[in-house]
């Protein structure tokens, strides 16, 4: 609640210093700077005050794979990751009547991409493969299947 | 590997093919402070101020969902009852009202709710003047929603303001006539109303709320379609609960983690989840097929009632078990123009208004999104409304009335809205006149069980 207050009395004062015709965007970028220098040195609490970041509390993800058996797709799949400097945590394929099936874990808390980025790359290779790739945050499982 | 490919397969599969998706974030802001001694303060501090604090709410949302690989269908505002800070002003609120939507439509979300007054008791004359200025503000605005709590378990039910809903029902569709009378979509009128509610049309940020807050709507008629309609047509009712109770619980978990990621981020507190199967025009996500789905031939035959009850009752008790902040509404909606099985039965004669009414008893809100023909007076609106103000006030719960008189419509018609709101089929209303227990005004005491102190 502090932090919400403190975001709005700073984008109260911009406001008023700069009169209300001033650019949005540049009243947010102004505000996230200052908050991000108050806070961090009022608090010393990072994690409560990262206003822009886009980072999650989990770094895995989960990565599904569903499709025709061809060979390459674990290559293909795998090859993205490594790019994108993902480590693959576990991994788990099988193939029942020509259906492919394949889930990864990865971590990408080091990744060179973004999430957005990575999840394109991959969409494209599926496309390519000619399989459906997902690729979701793990701690969405966690919640869903684990109490 | 730390999850089986079971349960890999069924999250993927909600996701992706059963419509499982957050259907709104709402930002509860508060504009108690944005007062002042004329309307235009009161319009350039409110304007300033959903600027400021929603600046980045649609794009940061969108980021998560994208992460999550889970669709965030809307991000929406809602604010403080805006009857409360025109107390006592003078001046043009149809121009507030367009300040507030221009806002809205500035930082992309696509409604903001709030144009409300909490007036179950009485009406300030401040609140008067306002309560006349809803079907122009809803004709002016495109994203503005507007809700009146006209009764409540403690305070009984105002039937003055009950007979100027009727009128205000009327004149909002007027003006919109050559819409389908559209402005009474955006407009609700509610029976101990909730302050918490993140669903539109009826979202408002309580005046109990703290400054701002995140709070979610998690949907899922789809998810819990497909469960019951795989489910062995034998299996006994309390093991359909059960598996129903199970999925709820997985959804609301979703749903929390969502949520409070975009708190995090945003740097506002999380408020709540409301868990309700809030159905869409789309095939498979439909309120109306669960029902189907557990063996009727249609919705709004006999036993559906039972059937609707025991489908409410279950997604209370996933959602409870899962979060410790489940509020707003929680249970199941019943729009009838946005829910495809819903329309269908009422094109077949299955589902009727009288049915509706009995649904509301068990179901989490009221009559919702129902075309009656044009020509029904606002006197019979009134009365609609009063039943439903009955409903709730009589069983101590949430109940509303969202109902649009088609200009120029009648009943079998249908009018399209489009998009969410769906299209809907003119439903046929009773032609027996309720004109002089309307007219008599007043009010109806609180029941005897609100003296519980």
């Amino acid at each position: 609640m502090a932090n919400e207050d403190l975001i709005y009395r700073i984008t109260r004062a911009v406001y008023e210093r700069l009169g209300s015709a001033v650019d949005d965007s540049t009243v947010e970028q102004l505000v996230t700077d200052i908050y991000n220098q108050v806070g961090s040195s009022a608090t010393g609490d990072r994690s409560a005050v990262q206003l822009s970041s886009t980072e999650g509390s989990s770094g895995r993800m989960v990565i599904s794979v569903f499709g025709l058996d061809h060979p390459g797709i674990v290559a293909g799949v795998s090859q993205i990751l490594a790019e994108a400097g993902c480590s693959i945590i576990d991994i788990n394929q099988t193939v029942v009547q020509g259906k492919f099936a394949m889930v990864i874990i990865a971590d990408t808390s080091r990744a060179r991409e973004s999430t957005a980025e990575l999840k394109e790359r991959l969409k494209n290779e599926g496309q390519k493969l000619g399989v459906r790739i997902y690729a979701q945050r793990e701690d969405l499982f966690n919640a869903m299947h684990r109490i | 590997m730390e999850y089986t490919q079971a349960e890999i397969l069924q999250t993927v599969a909600m996701t992706e093919m059963e419509h499982l998706d957050v259907r709104t974030v709402t930002l509860g802001l508060s504009l108690l402070d944005c007062s002042s001694d004329s309307m235009d303060g009161v319009a350039q501090k409110a304007g300033d101020k959903i600027r400021a604090v929603a600046a980045r709410l649609v794009q940061t949302v969108d980021e998560i969902g994208d992460e999550f690989g889970i669709r965030v269908a809307n991000k929406r505002i809602s604010i403080t009852p805006v009857s409360l800070i025109t107390e006592g002003l003078r001046g043009d609120l149809t121009q507030l009202a367009r300040a507030i939507d221009d806002a809205a439509g500035s930082v992309g979300v696509d409604f903001i709710g709030g144009y409300s007054a909490l007036v179950q008791k009485g009406t300030t004359r401040s609140e008067t003047k306002f309560l006349d200025s809803i079907p122009e503000a809803l004709a002016a605005t495109r994203r503005l929603c507007s809700s009146i709590n006209a009764a409540t378990t403690r305070a009984g039910i105002n039937m003055d303001v009950v007979g100027q809903v009727g009128r205000i029902v009327k004149d909002a569709a007027e003006r919109t006539r050559d819409q389908g009378g559209l402005a009474c979509a955006k407009f609700v009128c509610f029976a101990n109303a909730v302050e918490d509610n993140p669903f539109m049309a009826g979202a408002f940020h309580g005046v109990s709320e703290a400054e701002a807050v995140i709070n979610i709507g998690v949907s899922g008629p789809g998810v819990v379609h497909h469960a019951v309609r795989h489910a062995d047509r034998n299996l006994p009712l309390q093991d359909l609960a059960e598996t129903i109770k199970k999925l709820s619980f997985k959804l609301a978990r979703a749903g929390e983690l969502v949520g409070r990621e975009a708190a995090r981020r945003l740097g506002i507190p999380f408020g709540i989840i409301d868990l309700s199967l809030a159905p869409t025009p789309v095939i498979g996500d439909s309120v109306a097929n669960i029902i189907e789905a557990m063996g009727f031939e249609r919705a709004g035959t006999h036993g559906t009632t039972a059937a609707l009850a025991m489908l409410t009752d279950a997604v209370k008790k996933g959602g409870a078990m899962a979060s410790g902040s489940v509020g707003g509404m929680s249970g199941a909606f019943i729009p009838v123009s946005e829910d495809a099985g819903m329309i269908e039965a009422t094109q077949m004669g299955a589902l009727s208004l009288a049915k509706l009414e009995a649904w509301t008893s068990v179901c989490s809100v009221g009559i919702d999104m129902v075309a009656v023909p044009g020509s029904t007076s606002a006197e019979t609106i009134a009365a609609i409304i009063a039943d439903e103000m009955a409903v709730g006030v009589m069983n101590n719960k949430t109940t509303a009335v969202r109902i649009i008189p088609v200009p120029g419509r009648d009943v079998g018609e249908m009018v399209e809205y489009g998009g969410l709101l769906g299209s809907a089929p003119i439903m046929p209303v009773s032609t027996f006149s309720p004109a002089v227990f309307i007219r008599r005004g007043g009010r109806i005491p609180a029941p005897i069980h609100s003296l519980r102190n």
